[in-house]
Formats: C-alpha cells, structure tokens, sequence
C-alpha cells in the first residue's frame, strides 16, 4: 500500500499535478488497496485541519497583506536601512535585518518573501544588483520568518510532536540571530569582492527619523511577543491580533488602506491560506494511512537501529530532511516526520526542543531548494524571473544556510540555552 | 486471522495504556490467536473525539478512550459528569459495574457502538499558580483552563471560577504565562503533560469523576461468534482490572511525586463545603437529569 | 456551450470567493473577540474556538473553487515549463481529471460523512451538529469541479502569485 501511495504521489508530481491533489490522490488509491473504508479519506482530511493552532496561517498570511498594502512593510525597511544600509552591500544587508524584524511578526516565510521582497527586490535592481541575486537573496532571507518566532512550522511541530510551542518559540532566537547575522557577514564580504553597493548608503533617513517614522510599525513585534510571554493572548490568538493591530494602523494611522481595498486583500490572504491548508488536509490523511499500516514505527526502529550514535544520527537525519525538504512542503513533511522522528531523537537523549529546531531549520532550507521551494515561487514572482535563473546564484546561500545548520545541529546550547534561562531549568 | 485496530491518545506507558495492552493480550489468548488486536498509542491515529467516531463510522473497530467526548455522541451520559456525584473511587466502580452502569451501556447500541466495558481515568484534581485551594471561595476569579463541557462548565460558573477553554497543546504555555491560571485533570494527566512545570499549587479537589470507555464497533461486534463476543467481553473486563489498578497505583504515588517536583498540595480540601456552594447548581442538575436518576447513583451501595 | 459555462463559473467561484472571504473576517474577528472576552472581560466565551475552527474550514473548502479556477494550487511544474504546446494541453488534461477524482471522492465521501455527523454534537456548540461542519467538504467539492473545469476551458497559471 504504502509504495502504491509513494508511487502515485511521485507520477503526479512529474506530471505537474498540484501538491495538495498529488497527494490526496495518492492516500485515495491506498485506502482502495487497503480495501479500508473510503469514508477515511474525508475524515482525516477534515481531522487535519481542524485544529486551533493551525488558525495562525490564514491570520498570519491576512496581517502579512495588511502589513504590506497598509505601509508597515515599507516603513520597516527604511528603519533597517537606517542602521545597516551606510555600508557598501548595505542594501542587501538591510534586506536580512527586514526580514529578521518582520519574522517576529509573521509566522510565515512566505508572507515574508511578498511583504519585504515587494519593496526591496525593486529597489535592489534598481542600485545595480543583478536581479537573480536579489530574488536568491530575498527568498534565503525570508526563511527567517518560521526560525525567528512566532513559526507556523514550530507550531505544527508542537503539535505534532506533543512539544510546548513557548518552548520551542524561544528557542528559535538563536539559531534565527545566527542565521541572520551569518547572512549579513556574507552579504557585505559577496558585495565587497564583486564591488557590488558601492551607493547603496545614499538616499537613507537617519536613525533618529526613520525610527520615529517607523514607531507604529516596530511596536508590532513588541505588542506580539509582549503580549504572547506576558500572558495576553496564546501564540495562536496572537495571529489575530497581528491582524488587527495591521489593519488599525493601515487603516486609521498610515491611512494607507481605503475600505475598498479590504475585499482585495481578503481575497489574496484566502486563496493563500486554502492552498496551503487544503495540502495540510492532504497531507495529514498521507500521514494518517501510512501511520496506520505501521510505516513510522519502522522508520523510527530502522534509524535507531542503523544509526547507533545521536552524532550519527542527526548527520543522517539532517542528509534526509535536506533531500526530502526539495521535494515535499515544510508543513507536511513537519505532519509527517515530526511523530515519527521526536520519539527516536527522545531515545538518543536529544531534547524535542533543540530537535524541533533542527527540523524547522533544515526544512525551511527547504523552501529554497529547487525544485518545490515555495520562497523559490514567490520571489521569482516578485522579480519577475524564472526559476531556473534563479538556481545557480543561490548555492553560496545555501551553503551559508547549511553551515549554520550544522552549528545549530551540534550545539544544542544555541537553542536550549535561553530556553533553560526562561523556562529556570 | 483477523486483525483490528485499537487507540489511545495517552502514551503507552499510562493507565489507558496498560488497558489496551491487556486487551489485546486477552483477545489472543481468548480466542486462540483468531484475533489480533493491533495498538496504537498517543494519538497517533487522532484525538479521543475522532477515535470515537471512527469506531461509530466503522473505520477503525475499537478505541479506549476517557468519556470526555462520549456525550456529544450519546447524550444520556452526561450525568455522569456532575460534581461529586460520586464519594470516591469504589463508589464509582460499583455503580458503572452494577445495573446503572450495565444499562447506561446499552444506551450506546443505537448510535452505532458496542461498549464492552467501562474503564477509568480517575478523579479530576485542580492546579493553579496563585493560590491553594481548600474551599470554594479560594477559586473566586481563577482563570481556569476547562473543558467545553457544559456540565463542567456551569458547574464550575457555580464555583466562582472564570472557565476558559483553550486546545490543549496551548494549554502549556498558557500556564506558565498567565494566560490562564489555572486547569483541572486526573493527576496521570497533569504528570503526562508537566503541569507541575508551570503550575505551583495542587488541590485534590477530587470535583469530577472521569471514567473511560471500551468502545466497540457495533457491526463489527455483531459479526463476531457467541463465544468470541463474550471472549471479547471478558477481555474487556480483564483490561478494566488493570487499568484501575494503574490509577490506584498512580494515585497513590501521584501526589507525592508531585510534591517532590515541587508542588504545594492540598490534600484536606472542604468538600462539604464545595458540595453546599454547588446546592443551587445540583438543582438545576436535577431538573436536567431527573432527580430520581442522581439519587439513584449517590445512593447505591 | 463554453461561454455559457464559463458565465456559470465566474458566478460560482465569485459566490464561494465571496462566502471564503467573509469566512476569513469572521475567523478574524472572533480571534480578536475570544482574547477580549477573556483577558479584559473575564468572561471567556466557550464558543468562539470551535466557531473560528470551522469557519476556517469552510473558509478552506470555499477558497479552493477560485485557487483551481487560477491554477493558484501549488505544484512541481518543470515538465510544463519544459513541454511545448501539444504536451501542455495533455498535461492540463491530467491535471483536470486528477483535480476532478479527488474531488468527486470529497463530494460522495463528504456527503456520506456530512450525513453521519449528524447524530454527533458539537464540543462547545452542544446545539449543533457535525453535520453543518462536514458540510463544507461536499460543498467545497462542488464548486471545486466547476472551477477545475473552468480552468481546463480557458487555462490560467497564477500559481506563483500565491503560493505561501
Ligand atoms: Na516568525
Ligand atoms: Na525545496
């Protein structure tokens, strides 16, 4: 049953049939085989998404929009301009520490790629860089959105490993501040050697106007995250009220956003949030059928018995993530793995936190690996290139991607650390 | 051979558990190793909601489960969920193993379940990070994590306290920040999840009793021998022993892991003043459930 | 015949997008309620998750009609992209008929589901039953098939505009 599912979720795929049908398709055909009661299909699929938590994605994807129709967005970048933008490549240094900001807002890499990439991969092409390299940068940058919290693929993860999401929220700032300045360095050493930016200083407010300009825009991580750790509201409410808090401010501050405009972002924030959940659905009843006929259990026996040491298995546990996270959507491979991977990191003493961890970050990389990287598809959109030209200026991202990949892998102290300072361990 | 599916959404090494780890051994040994029921723990196959209504649509044939979601499919046991309807734990055992219990299981025939047997999940405890609770004015304004159950829910109303209902993998983080104050569950769960993490005083108010149920798929039921029902039966009822015994064992020893974690506990808590405060509440009970029918469980020997 | 049913499909998927929409806001708006209700008022309402759960749900199964009428649902298509004209009819064919037997199984299954549910209250609504919640499966089927044959009519590929 299980190679008839893989099987025909491989065939749709190559013959670009979506994601989400490919595999609802595929877990359809392995009920049939199964002979089980097609009235599963249904159910899991209605199961899957029909959990609290998974509330935050519309809500993020919908204050995303309000953020970039409403003037947020634009206003965040001038703020970051102001502080790393002086420097030769300071534009697309500007560009990570945007994202790094925004990522503590959103919970979405993708609402990031469109909310930033929208302002800077235009003002990118427009100081010289080669547009490849803007829409590489943008894309790499914006996984930040699901390390830095609040995370949607934390959140799945928590869920479906039974981990506190608070938690693993805290323990997303080191690796996401690692990953972030990694980018930066290397940013400014790739500009230096291709004496690329040389301008990129000019034209910018000063620290002092573009924060007092930005004021509202910079409350909003402090209103989300104040309001997640001092018990306002749940990492999940907090979703919502990133939603009000961006529709009040383009609204009735910025006044940016007219009422007319409303439908227009509703619209895009639900055709948005129905794709990416209706393959969550799908997704879960692929993860439900293969849980079913025991495929789990022997994965997580097969790695405890190949892979004899936690050294060796996180190498082979994160060559796997990688390979697989080219292929399959963060969300689901989270659903799918998560169960399945947790209990054996649990069995080598890897806490489910600093894992957890790994598995986001491994699989956010996997937004930016062809060929189904979802950060991949909306910064060419935004820049308006196909994917292929994209591919070739990303490996140097990658790889800087990768590097701190194996830091957060082998150090568990970069994640658990304020972890254990918060939750007094 | 046939092979069937059984579920839990706690971890294997729990009371529920060692109910379906006896059961599937009983049923091998019962019927000969005709049939094999096949485990699965912790939610892997979905919450206690959609395990039950997968034994009711026929997609899987058996589940264990705490009576959480039972009413909403089968209403008539929701009595069950009254405060202190029960003094204690043999009280309770007698009444779901005695005619009561027998017929309330029957009530489940018609909705598309065979319930082989009732088993337990225990005596639900209260925590919170403010204060200790001994009697009801203690809960006065306590933000508590609950249940949407409205029996529950008025009850508590009744109790002074602010209940607040919140999914469950939320409920972690909005202890140890605030967000709530505080929950209520049998002490293997607050073990199972670390509450004792984020939570600073234990009351065993012992408020509520929760059952479990053994439920099966009726068809599924219906399609068995004679023999191989009361085989079935019979196993159910062998898994029940163990898994009381589990919660007494978990009880005894709960609260002072508990304690050594950290905890405040309250262990003399004023349960005749709960019951008194709860007078105009039980009232309404009453009305709702029949008089007759509550009298009928508080006082059966 | 094409026109006509083309007519017939901007009418439906703009009436689900609609309903999708509205779904969306009052999702929105009731996260916003539940956290006032609770931290300021103090009187938490036991009512308002389960309603922003299957509000979204039906937000989802209403808002796939216009994603499959756009060719918005996200997919591996390096073989389109590589294929000339002939082989991208052939495609879109598969893609039409896969999108459709998925969605046939969710009309037939989801109503036979729907029905089911309907001896089944719901957790926190106690007034209501299931049946109304799994009613957005074969609903959204529908209007799912006649937006995924829209799309076959007169192809669109916005699929890059909205992945997430
Ligand atoms: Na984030
Ligand atoms: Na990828």
């Amino acid at each position: 049953m299980t190679s008839i599912m893989v099987g025909t979720m491989v065939l749709c795929f190559a013959l670009t049939i979506s994601v989400a049908v490919s595999i609802g398709l595929a877990s359809v055909l392995g009920i049939q085989a199964s002979n089980a009661n097609m009235l599963i299909s249904v159910k899991e699929m209605f199961g899957a998404i029909n959990k609290f938590p998974l509330a935050a994605i519309p809500f993020f994807i919908l204050a995303g929009n309000l953020m970039e129709t409403g003037g947020i967005s634009r206003r965040l970048v001038e703020f970051a301009k102001s502080i790393v933008g002086g420097v030769q490549g300071g534009l697309p240094m500007t560009c990570v520490l945007t994202c790094m900001i925004f990522a503590a807002v959103s919970g979405s890499s993708v609402a990031t790629t469109f909310a930033i990439g929208a302002i800077l991969i235009p003002a990118l092409i427009k100081h010289g860089y080669p547009t490849s390299w803007a829409a590489a940068l943008q894309a790499t940058s914006a996984e930040l959105g699901v390390i830095i919290p609040p995370s949607i693929p934390m959140i799945l993860y928590g869920v479906s490993a039974e981990v506190s999401i608070g938690e693993l929220f805290i323990a997303g700032f080191g690796p996401g501040l690692l990953i972030g300045l990694a980018l930066m360095l290397f940013v400014w050493a790739w500009c230096k050697w291709k004496g690329w930016g040389k301008t990129d200083g000019e034209g910018r407010l000063s620290f002092g106007r573009a924060t007092l300009q930005a004021s509202w825009a910079l409350l909003m991580p402090v209103i989300i995250l104040g309001g997640i750790y001092g018990g306002v509201f749940t990492p999940t409410e907090a979703s919502a009220v990133a939603v009000a808090y961006a529709l009040v401010v383009g609204m009735v501050i910025y006044r940016e956003i007219r009422l007319r405009d409303l439908y227009a972002i509703l619209r895009k924030s639900v055709i948005s949030s129905a794709v990416i959940m209706f393959i969550i659905a799908n997704a879960g009843l692929f993860a439900f059928l293969i849980t079913r006929a025991g495929v789990p259990d022997a994965i997580g026996q097969w790695l405890k018995e190949v892979l004899q040491t936690p050294f060796w298995f996180l190498l082979g546990v994160n060559a796997a993530l990688f390979v697989i996270g080219m292929f399959i959507e963060t969300s689901a491979a989270i659903i799918v793995l998560a169960p399945i991977l947790a209990p054996v990191a649990q069995h080598f003493g890897i806490d489910p936190v600093h894992f957890g961890l790994i598995m986001v970050v491994n699989l956010a990389l996997g937004m930016i690996t062809p060929p189904f990287g979802v950060n991949l598809f909306a910064a060419c959109t935004v820049a308006r290139i196909s994917l292929d030209r994209i591919v070739t200026q990303l490996i140097p991202f990658v790889l800087v991607v990768l590097a701190c990949l194996m830091v957060i892998t082998y150090v568990p102290q970069l994640s658990l650390g304020l972890r254990d300072l918060a939750y007094a361990r | 051979q046939t092979t069937m599916k059984i579920s839990i959404s706690t971890a294997q090494n729990s009371h529920q558990g060692v109910a379906i780890d006896t059961f599937a051994r009983e049923v091998d040994k019962r019927t000969g190793g005709r049939y094999k029921v096949q485990t699965f723990y912790s939610g892997s196959l979905g919450g206690e909601r959609e395990s039950i209504e997968a034994v009711q649509l026929g997609t899987q044939e058996l589940a264990f489960s705490s009576t959480g979601p039972v009413p909403n499919f089968v209403p008539e046991t929701k009595i069950l969920d009254v405060p202190f309807l029960f003094r204690d734990k043999a009280h309770a055992r007698a009444v779901l193993d005695g005619p009561i219990g027998q017929e309330m299981l029957g009530k489940f025939d018609s909705k598309g379940f065979k319930a082989l047997a009732w088993g337990e999940n225990g005596f639900r405890h209260m925590t919170n990070s403010k204060r200790p609770v001994t009697a009801p004015e203690d809960l006065k304004g306590l933000k508590m994590r609950t249940m949407e159950n409205p029996v529950h829910v008025t009850a508590y109303k009744g109790l002074g306290i602010v209940t607040t209902p919140m999914a469950f993998p939320e409920v972690f983080t909005a202890l140890q920040q605030g967000t709530v104050d505080g929950q209520e569950n049998p002490l293997s769960v607050i073990m199972a999840a670390k509450f004792d993490q984020v939570q600073k005083h234990l009351s065993l108010t012992g408020h509520v009793y929760s059952p479990c149920i053994f439920v099966m798929n009726k068809a599924a039921f219906d399609k068995l021998s004679a023999a191989d029902k009361q085989a079935f039966l019979d196993a159910a009822k062998e898994a029940v022993k163990a898994n009381r015994a589990r919660v007494d064992e978990d009880d005894a020893k709960g609260a002072a892991e508990l304690k050594a974690k950290g905890m405040q506990v309250v262990e003399n808590v004023d349960k005749a003043k709960f019951v008194a405060t709860l007078a105009p509440i039980n009232a309404e009970f009453e009305k709702q459930f029949g008089k007759a029918n509550m009298d009928k469980i508080r006082n059966y020997k | 015949m094409r026109n006509s049913f083309l007519r017939l499909e901007r009418l439906t998927s703009g009436f689900a997008m609609a309903a999708a929409c509205a779904m969306l806001a009052l999702a929105s708006g009731l996260g916003v309620f539940q956290i006032i209700m609770r931290f300021v008022l103090e009187q938490p309402a036991e009512w308002t998750e389960v309603l922003i759960r299957f509000s979204l749900i039906w937000m989802v199964f209403l808002g796939i009609p216009m994603a499959f009428r756009q060719g918005a649902m996200v997919s591996v298509d390096v073989l389109y992209r590589w294929s000339k004209p002939g082989m991208r009819r052939f495609l879109d064919w598969m893609v039409c008929i896969a999108a459709l037997a998925l969605m046939a199984v969710v009309l037939w299954w989801g109503w036979d589901y729907a029905r089911r549910g309907e001896v089944q209250s719901m957790i926190g609504l106690e007034d209501v039953s299931m049946f109304w919640a799994y009613l957005a499966m074969p609903v959204g089927a529908v209007f799912s098939a006649i937006g995924i044959i829209g799309n076959l009519l007169d192809p669109q590929r916005l699929e890059l505009e909205t992945a997430q």
